[in-house]
């Protein structure tokens, strides 16, 4: 029984294996050719070759460890991630070159991050075990941020933290840290807040005054009304909200804790609108960004002009105008895509992230055993997804535009590294499902 | 244990529906909303797909290159025009201001608008984004007729205007002053402010008054009425006092008492001043109407869609103290009716053409990309009636002789059949001097001309330029161009 078992799980690892490679050599094929379009349009610049050679031994090798060291993973999530970090090599490669090669450094690190987290499993031991050095790490990260926190460009929030030209954005350390901190709380209070669900009916209703929920969602709440007071950072603070609503449902069962949340951001929003000029500013652009097309709603109008300018094929690498949009490189990166390569570029991405978002709650519904691993899959899946979501309705006019990147594509060392940490904690975390 | 399935599919379903909106919202501003967006004056990207067609050359009649798109060193098209005596017959084009003159007539052909599509074409242009190719076009102006033109118009301003008869092709069009539209975008705003507005093309959109010019309608009603053209007026080369104006004759005639034949040799007013008094106001509207100088005659297109808009004061206006509405001064050419030198040559077209008027053309051919055929424009040589075939021939003799002895005599060029009449026109405080006329060719066919200078009163100095003007279209169209 117990042999006919290893056989099984062996050809499923042999079988994911070819998956991932067969899924690992499309994403080769596909930046190949966009490499070579680009190559050919901007004359031969062995640079461009330089970062797709850096990515080709990237894939090629995450593949191979990653077989050897952790066999029976989730085939998909490698490659997608791959797949987008390339595309993202592509764009800035194209839209703003003077960065591509330090883009290139970190995907290497970024790498290198992913196997370390992937295949040691002590990571995931220590994310549940010192789950209070993690938040006071992130409550110092984000205090020293507030004091000590720079712009690389001179200008614009100071939301990072510098030693020479080498600098980190630690709010997205602090997303993983909190996600990993709320997941291990929460599974520890997973059997009493699941308790309360078997209560006596009047004791049921007047649940959510428990401590174990009110005191988390104060503490969340006060955390990110910190972050936007004094760094103005409306999308992180949103974020780490909408991660915090969803761990406590995942953890609690209980839907009206998601429509407070909604009750409460709303509130904020409203507060928010009559204090702070930067909300009021992306509200009203949000609104109505015709009238300041050529002003403060530049960049929106550009983003839209950039979707219909692609149209459904989109102009073809390198034969768009995506760069009429400041920072399109990092903010935009979707508009940029929408130009190139239409709506079926468009598509291919939101497609990517919704197979993460989908594979990450799969892992987060298979660990019924394990609370902890389950909030921490669900968590993480959501980081992604809310993520994703604001910046790509930010970029649609759907949403009010807040300034995050989007996993794996924009530009960015701090977000690529921790988006890849996040990767290699879902596959670590679909590792230990087949090892159940 | 309580599991959190139920948890997890609902959070995967609203996620998953958000990403289906934004893929629904994408789809909206890729597909449906796109219209709307792009063709907003503040896309840039419009300005930089105007900027990557490669316009078609322009060509004078017989090939001559007058106007191409070249690339920059920095990889951009610019337009080159080679030929600064044509600059304000072509026009300009400016990615930033616009198009004007045959660039703005032509516009739709020179950008390969009027191209038929087929899958080629969009295969071309929309996967392979290769940049739209306009149409060479080939126009009726002769290089060298326009350069002989601006030559002897000097630093005069005025418009001249040169077409062949019957066909009615615009041979050389000059309007002065004018600019260079190779540095048109440095210069625009010096140009616009600058005197004499430049950017007016006095050929198309001058409302001059026509003053003596009126007298060969006159002449023409005179013959009609078969009243004798040799009845003599007493003192006739003395002015006519319209209010503050003083109509003088164009040049002092040899006596004071003249015919009408003399008179009309002389642009001299009085006897057509007192024809006019026994017209009545119907009478001189149906001349007008009769000689198609009720409205100002076009080449569709030409005029720029740009500022400046305003008359430029260059332009002779009418002012109230110089004209009236009276009968008289309607039909001394100095009423409320203002006129074009196009409207003009049209009249002296007319007396070579059996007294028909020839419609002016400006486009001779085009040729597609690549191509090496030219396909001849489809409305050449259309003409519509203005006199009798026998009264557009009197007319005729008698702008023949007005070249022998008058004041058009300077017009006169050796060993050719040359035709003319000269005129003033007052407007305001100017004077402007008018010349229109014709020479023969040796197959029978014509060319005629009409000039006016706003800044004299010499009308032997536009008769001289009339008559060069005309030598060189003679030399022009007789001698078979070299292949």
């Amino acid at each position: 029984m117990t042999s006919s078992l290893t056989i099984i799980e062996q050809q499923t690892a042999i079988n994911h294996n070819r998956i991932e490679r067969g899924l690992l050599l499309l994403a080769g094929f596909f930046l190949s050719v966009n490499f070579l379009g680009l190559a050919l349009l901007q004359d031969t610049n062995i640079g461009h070759w330089l970062h797709f050679v850096t990515w080709l031994g990237c894939a090629v090798s995450g593949h191979l460890i990653l077989n050897r060291y952790l066999p029976r993973r989730d085939p998909l999530l490698f490659p997608v991630v791959m797949l987008l970090s390339g595309w993202g090599l592509i764009l800035i490669d194209r839209l703003a070159p003077i960065f591509a090669d330090r883009q290139t450094v970190w995907l290497i690190i970024s790498l290198v991050a992913l196997l370390i987290t992937a295949i040691f499993p002590q990571v995931l031991r220590w994310l549940r075990i010192y789950r209070y050095i993690l938040l006071i790490s992130g409550l110092i990260l984000l205090i020293s941020t507030i004091l000590l926190g720079r712009n690389p460009s001179g200008f614009g929030p100071e939301l990072w933290l510098g030693i020479g030209n080498i600098f980190f954005q630690p709010s997205e350390a602090l997303k993983i840290m909190l996600v990993a901190f709320l997941a291990s709380y929460l599974s520890e209070q997973y059997l009493s807040l699941r308790a309360d669900n078997k209560m006596s009916r009047f004791a049921g209703r007047f649940a959510w005054l428990s401590p174990r929920i009110v005191g988390p969602i104060v503490l969340m709440w006060s955390l990110c009304v910190v972050i936007l007071l004094w760094q103005q950072d409306l999308g992180t603070a949103l974020i780490f909200f909408a991660v915090f609503l969803i761990l406590l449902y995942v953890a609690t069962g209980k839907t009206f804790i998601i429509l407070s949340g909604i009750g409460l951001t709303i509130m904020a929003a409203f507060v928010a609108y009559q204090r702070f000029s930067v909300v009021r500013l992306r509200i009203d652009i949000w609104l109505n960004p015709w009238l300041e097309a050529d002003g403060r709603a530049y960049q929106i109008v550009q983003s839209l002009m950039a979707f219909g300018a692609g149209g459904i094929f989109g102009q073809g690498v390198g034969q768009g105008s995506p760069d009429y949009i400041p920072v399109v490189h990092s903010d935009f990166a979707l508009s940029a895509v929408a130009e190139e390569w239409g709506l079926l570029g468009v598509i291919t991405v939101i497609v990517c992230i919704a197979l993460l978002v989908t594979r990450g709650l799969r892992i987060a519904a298979a660990h019924q055993e394990r609370p902890f691993y389950g909030l921490l899959a669900a968590g993480l899946s959501s980081l992604i997804g809310i993520q994703s979501l604001l910046i790509m309705g930010g970029v649609l006019k759907l949403v009010p535009l807040t300034g995050v990147t989007l996993p794996y594509l924009s530009y960015g060392g701090s977000s690529l590294l921790m988006s890849f940490v996040l990767a290699g904690l879902l596959l670590r975390l679909s590792a230990e499902v087949r090892s159940t | 244990m309580t599991d959190f399935t139920r948890e997890i599919n609902r959070l995967l379903f609203g996620l998953l529906s958000a990403l289906l909106l934004v893929t629904i919202a994408a789809a909206y501003w890729g597909i449906s909303g796109t219209e709307g967006i792009l063709q907003r004056e503040d896309n840039p990207r419009l300005v930089e797909d105007e900027a990557a067609i490669r316009r078609g050359s322009i060509y004078d009649r017989n090939a001559t290159l007058l106007v191409q798109s070249v690339l920059t060193d920095t990889g951009q098209l610019k337009r080159e025009y080679l030929y600064p005596e044509a600059y304000s017959a072509l026009g300009y084009f400016s990615l930033r201001y616009g198009t004007g003159g045959a660039e703005a007539a032509y516009d739709a052909l020179l950008r390969g608008d009027t191209l038929p599509i087929n899958w080629g074409t969009v295969f071309e242009r929309d996967f392979l984004h290769r940049p739209q190719m306009g149409s060479d076009i080939r126009l009726t102006l002769d290089i060298q007729v326009q350069r002989e033109l601006v030559a002897a118009m000097g630093s005069h301003r005025g418009a001249g205007v040169i077409i062949s008869v019957p066909q009615g092709e615009v041979l050389a069009m000059a309007s002065l002053p004018t600019y260079n539209p190779n540095t048109l975008n440095a210069n625009w705003e010096t140009l616009i402010e600058a005197p004499g507005n430049p950017f007016f093309n006095r050929v198309l959109q001058g409302q001059y008054q026509p003053g003596g010019l009126l007298q060969t309608p006159l002449m023409a009603t005179l013959l009609l009425s078969s009243n004798p053209l040799t009845t003599l007026t007493a003192d006739a080369n003395q002015p006519v006092i319209l209010e503050k104006t003083r109509l003088t004759c164009a040049i002092e005639p040899p006596q004071n008492d003249l015919d009408f034949i003399q008179a009309y040799a002389y642009g001299c007013p009085r006897p057509f001043g007192l024809l006019a008094n026994q017209l009545d106001e119907a009478t001189i509207q149906n001349i007008f109407a009769a000689f198609r100088l009720a409205q100002p005659m076009t080449l569709p297109g030409f005029v720029a869609q740009l500022p400046p808009t305003v008359l430029p004061e260059a332009t002779p206006e009418i002012t109230p103290e110089a004209t009236n509405n009276s009968s008289l001064a309607q039909a001394l050419g100095q009423g409320r009716q203002t006129v074009n030198p196009l409207n003009m040559v049209g009249i002296a077209a007319a007396m070579l053409n059996a007294g028909n008027m020839p419609i002016p053309v400006a486009l001779l051919a085009s040729r597609a990309p690549m191509a090496t055929d030219w396909q001849l424009a489809p409305t050449m040589g259309s003409s519509t009636p203005i006199l009798t075939e026998a009264i557009a021939q009197q007319l005729r003799d008698l702008m023949l002789a007005n070249v022998q002895q008058g004041a058009a005599e300077k017009a006169h060029m050796p060993g050719m059949n040359m035709g003319g009449h000269t005129a003033l026109a007052y407007s305001g405080e100017g004077i402007q001097a008018w010349f229109i006329g014709f020479v023969t060719l040796d197959n029978g066919q014509g060319v005629a001309i009409a000039i006016v200078l706003e800044d004299t009163d010499d009308v032997t100095q536009v008769a001289r330029i009339g008559g060069i003007a005309l030598s060189a279209a003679y030399d022009a169209l007789n001698t078979p161009p070299q292949e």
